[in-house]
């Protein structure tokens, strides 16, 4: 017992000596935070689903700071001040992927020095406009209009379009209590859509659901959501 | 009522979806123990592959007569007596066959891979009793949750349903996720190390 005692008493010496300020960082403290952005209207997506990475060269090997966007399109990052390069990984999210001849997405360089605010614009295949969604008769009703960005080459079709609600706020295909899907062709009015879902039963009981209207757009996997409503009933 | 491992929703050493698993399993007391209970190896190339492979190919290539013949050697050992004839060969047919031919033996998520159906059956959604019940038989039918069949045998004497089964179909309580696959996941992933150590590995398409 004695000798533990001794030992740890010795480990604990050997450990205060050999620390010195060079292992002992300060946390990181710089925010760099931001929107995905098309022409100043924010784009809704899917929790978790589309990342961003970040790389910083000069420590060794170069490995990404990966993280993901919220269902608000927002993105922050807690870093230290630095150099930095910021992209969006080829085919991810509900835009057009910005690369280069051979498929390798564009990056953005970042100055950190201090909290920045960085909103990135991108080119999303299609904006939901004028998204309405109110409560009636044990039904959440959305109308909302569908507006093409997106019209050379690199075009895509909508392959369906769906109202969903949730209890709380993460609202997605992966988190609904209730959802319609419609699907979208070519006699489809884009400008004037309407979804109608019953909203269901909730345990415990509470009067509001939160709903927002998702876009599949062909061959795309991301899907593109309106912003978040909260209906109270 | 049930027995001591029959359906219990939640109860451990229970089966959850009505089933039980005998394919390939060594009979012998204590082969399934840890460590090397068993000496009878998992048997990872069979015949019947085979012909699917060869009735598939041959499907591909347009020749569903051939296809049939290599289908109904399988399903003659299963000892189904109704022959395929050319006209019945058709996808949702070869891939059902592979399904029901090679249940348990791993090959499902390489089938659907290589088919590239598997964002289609996998799609992260939930799987409801109308999901379960529409598109039998179809390759692309949904399937992203376990749903179970309770048997249960009707007591009731003097009941004309006395003595016979009923089936119902239940998603057991565990099953809370739904499975997704997104189109990253066709690719095997090349980790963040590999691809540092050589610049000039790139990353696979959707990752």
């Amino acid at each position: 017992m004695r000798f533990t005692k001794y030992c740890l008493g010795l480990s604990l010496c050997v450990v205060g000596v050999l620390s010195c300020k060079k292992d002992n960082y300060d946390a990181p403290n710089s925010t760099l935070s931001g929107r995905l952005l098309y022409g100043g209207d924010s784009i809704g997506l899917e929790k978790d689903q589309v990342p961003f990475e970040l790389y910083q060269n000069g420590f060794g090997k170069v490995g990404a700071l990966s993280a993901t966007f919220t269902p608000e399109g927002k993105y922050s990052a807690l870093l230290f001040d630095g150099e930095y390069r910021m992209i969006i990984p080829a085919n991810q999210g509900p835009f057009l992927s910005k690369v280069n001849g051979s498929g390798v997405p564009d990056s953005l360089s970042i100055t950190l020095n201090g909290n920045q605010t960085l909103d990135i614009e991108v080119t999303p295949f299609y904006m939901i406009r004028n998204t309405q969604i109110a409560a009636s008769g044990g039904n959440a009703v959305a109308t909302f209009g569908l507006e093409k960005i997106v019209t050379d080459a690199n075009a895509k079709d909508v392959e369906s379009v769906a109202l969903y609600i949730n209890k709380g706020q993460f609202v997605s295909p992966a988190n609904n209590i209730a959802l319609t899907e419609l699907t979208v062709d070519s006699t489809t009015d884009m400008s004037n859509i309407t979804v109608s879902v019953a909203i269901p039963g909730i345990t415990p009981t509470q009067n509001y659901v939160f709903a927002r209207v998702g876009l599949k757009i062909n061959g795309v996997e991301d899907r593109m959501f309106s912003p978040l409503v909260k209906l109270t009933f | 009522m049930v027995g001591a491992d029959g359906p219990v929703s939640g109860l451990e050493y229970r089966t959850q979806s009505g089933f039980y698993i005998r394919k390939y399993l060594d009979p012998t007391v204590g082969s399934g123990r840890r460590g090397r209970g068993s000496d009878i190896a998992f048997i990872r190339y069979r015949y019947a592959e085979l012909l699917l492979n060869a009735a598939e190919a041959a499907f591909e290539l347009g020749q569903t007569g051939d296809a049939a013949d290599y289908m109904n050697l399988v399903r003659a050992r299963a000892g189904l007596t109704v022959s395929l004839t050319a006209g019945d060969i058709t996808f949702d047919r070869i891939v059902h066959e592979r399904r029901v031919e090679l249940a348990f033996e791993g090959h499902k998520l390489f089938d659907l891979k290589r088919w590239r159906i598997a964002h289609v059956v996998w799609d992260g959604s939930s799987t409801s009793l109308s999901d379960l019940v529409s598109n039998i038989g179809a390759a692309k039918q949904k399937s992203t949750q376990p749903w179970g069949l309770w048997p249960y045998k009707v007591y009731n004497p003097g009941d004309p349903s006395n003595g016979k089964w009923v089936f119902r179909e239940t998603l057991p309580a565990g099953v809370t996720g739904s499975n997704r696959f997104q189109f990253g996941n066709y690719y095997s992933l090349i980790r963040e190390d590999v691809r540092a150590a050589n610049p000039l590995i790139v990353r696979q398409p959707n990752q």
